[in-house]
């Protein structure tokens, strides 16, 4: 586990060296300035202030969000397996299980950094109040019913089902738990595949793990949504007991706690089992 | 005991043999030359041995332990490869310094003395992607023999480097032995294998052999 960190500590140090990295950021930066304009106007035109805990889980509640958090994880993830220069003097110094240990931690911490990124951006560009109070306030608790103040459109799902069931501060911690569920869950299979194939067809199945929210609200039926991780991000599919067809949060956690565990067994699988381990290795490095 | 014990292995790429049934003993404490054309299997040999590639039959044997490719800890060995990577961004010494954080076993002073060996001290927190190549050479030779290796398995070791830094190695190498070290050298250069090696094996054809 300590070389596995040592791996892990290197790439995390690499990923903050990238220039890409910080044009990343200024992109969601620059998202979620724009997404949260019309939440900004209401500030104005109201003379209230948002509940900004609570604004974020209905800003990642809405299918937008959902769909740039999934991709964006694509691409924060799109640099696995990682095979580095240095990538034979490493492996002569550890063996294959460390060698994916380090991949697979540098991925539930960069989900976790991810997700938490991704808030700090929404909270801090909704122009809302940062309050832990247990209430949602004034504007969401309109919002919620359905008012919509002099034609401004606010791109965040509310929902009375999961308002009255949590605190803003408890929302949060479950989308944002969901969210790093999500985005490990999307690492570790671009991890794996491009293990035992390549990049592409592991990054084809990322991007199709982020898309399949958006399909699934445009074609699919609403029971496809328990077979979509992404959606599990969503607090209006998965506290919504008003839509029977949508899964449940006692649904999505285990089953997300169960898929990011397989997949975290299947990159040691590919790795200790199969020939992909040298291959990778030695293509990536001559 | 016998540092390395090759055991008929074979190693195919699609339709083409590159190793056929290979066996051989590789005493410690002793200088083994490795030569053969372009091609002729050599880096493929050493690649198998440090446990870097599979082998399709047979088995290899290093300090009594059979080599299973990247399975786990591999022996206590030093790797130089014919073309080596580095981390580009990164200083000379943050290189080696991440390199030995893997094994957890040597201290800084170790590391800036495996640097000063090979003669980078000045250039030890320039960014290795400013290093021409007989300083990244160099600088492979410091991160093979840093962790004090039992074994050290080099494919052309002398690449890019100038005479005198080719002298110093050659010295250098030559100290290991001195020391019991296992040294297993690949090199075009005739010259740098009749100074060296105790024992020279010739690889033609997929068959290894020992040289006269």
């Amino acid at each position: 586990m300590k070389r596995g960190m040592h791996l892990c500590g290197v790439q995390l140090k690499q990923l903050l060296l990238t220039p890409t990295t910080y044009v990343f950021l200024g992109l969601l930066f620059v998202y979620f300035y724009k997404l949260n304009e019309a939440a900004r106007l209401l500030h104005v035109v109201t003379g209230l202030r948002l509940n900004a805990i609570g604004y974020t889980v209905g800003a990642f509640s809405s299918n937008g969000a959902a769909l740039v958090f999934g991709l964006g994880a694509v691409a924060v993830f799109s640099g696995l397996p990682l095979v580095r220069e240095n990538a034979v003097f490493e492996a002569v110094r550890c063996g294959r299980g460390t060698w994916v240990s380090g991949r697979i931690l540098f991925v539930v911490f960069v989900s976790f950094a991810y997700t938490l990124i991704m808030a700090l951006l929404c909270v801090l560009t909704s122009g809302g109040e940062v309050s832990f109070a247990p209430g949602w306030g004034k504007l969401i608790n309109t919002l919620v019913n359905g008012y919509v103040f002099e034609g401004i459109q606010i791109d965040a799902e509310f929902r009375l089902s999961y308002t009255t069931m949590y605190t803003p501060s408890a929302a949060l911690a479950i989308t944002l738990a969901m969210c790093w569920g999500a985005a490990t869950l999307i690492g570790l299979t671009i991890l794996w595949l491009s293990l035992l194939a390549s990049r592409i067809p592991a990054l084809l199945a990322g991007t199709v793990i982020a898309l399949f929210d958006f399909i699934i609200s445009e074609k699919l039926p609403y029971w496809a949504y328990h077979y979509s991780p992404v959606s599990f991000t969503r607090m209006s599919i998965v506290s919504n007991p008003d839509m029977p067809h949508y899964p449940t949060l006692e649904y999505a956690v285990p089953v997300l706690l169960a898929a990011v565990a397989v997949s975290a067994a299947l990159c040691y699988a590919v790795t200790l089992r199969s020939k992909a381990f040298s291959g990778i290795l030695l293509k990536e490095q001559y | 005991m016998n540092a390395i014990e090759i055991h008929n292995i074979s190693k195919c790429f699609g339709e083409k043999t590159v190793l056929k049934d290979i066996s051989a003993t590789l005493e410690s404490g002793k200088i083994h030359g490795l030569v053969g054309d372009n091609g002729s299997g050599k880096s493929v040999l050493l690649k198998c041995i440090c446990g870097l590639m599979p082998v399709d039959e047979g088995s290899i044997t290093m300090l009594g332990t059979k080599v299973l490719p990247g399975r786990g800890n591999m022996p206590n060995i030093g790797l130089i490869i014919e073309h080596p990577g580095f981390l580009g961004e990164l200083s000379g010494y943050s290189n080696l310094k991440y390199l030995a954080g893997i094994r957890g076993k040597i201290r800084h002073e170790d590391i800036l003395r495996a640097i000063d060996t090979v003669g980078l001290t000045d250039a030890k927190k320039r960014r290795v992607g400013k290093y021409s190549l007989g300083m990244r050479q160099r600088l492979a030779i410091a991160q093979a023999i840093m962790e004090d290796p039992d074994i050290l398995i080099m494919d052309e070791p002398f690449n890019g480097l100038d005479k005198t830094a080719t002298r110093l190695m050659r010295t250098l190498f030559l100290q290991f032995r001195e020391a019991g070290k296992t040294l297993i050298i690949a090199s075009h250069n005739p010259a740098d294998i009749d100074m060296l090696c105790d024992v020279v094996f010739e690889i033609e054809n997929g068959e290894l052999s020992l040289k006269a």
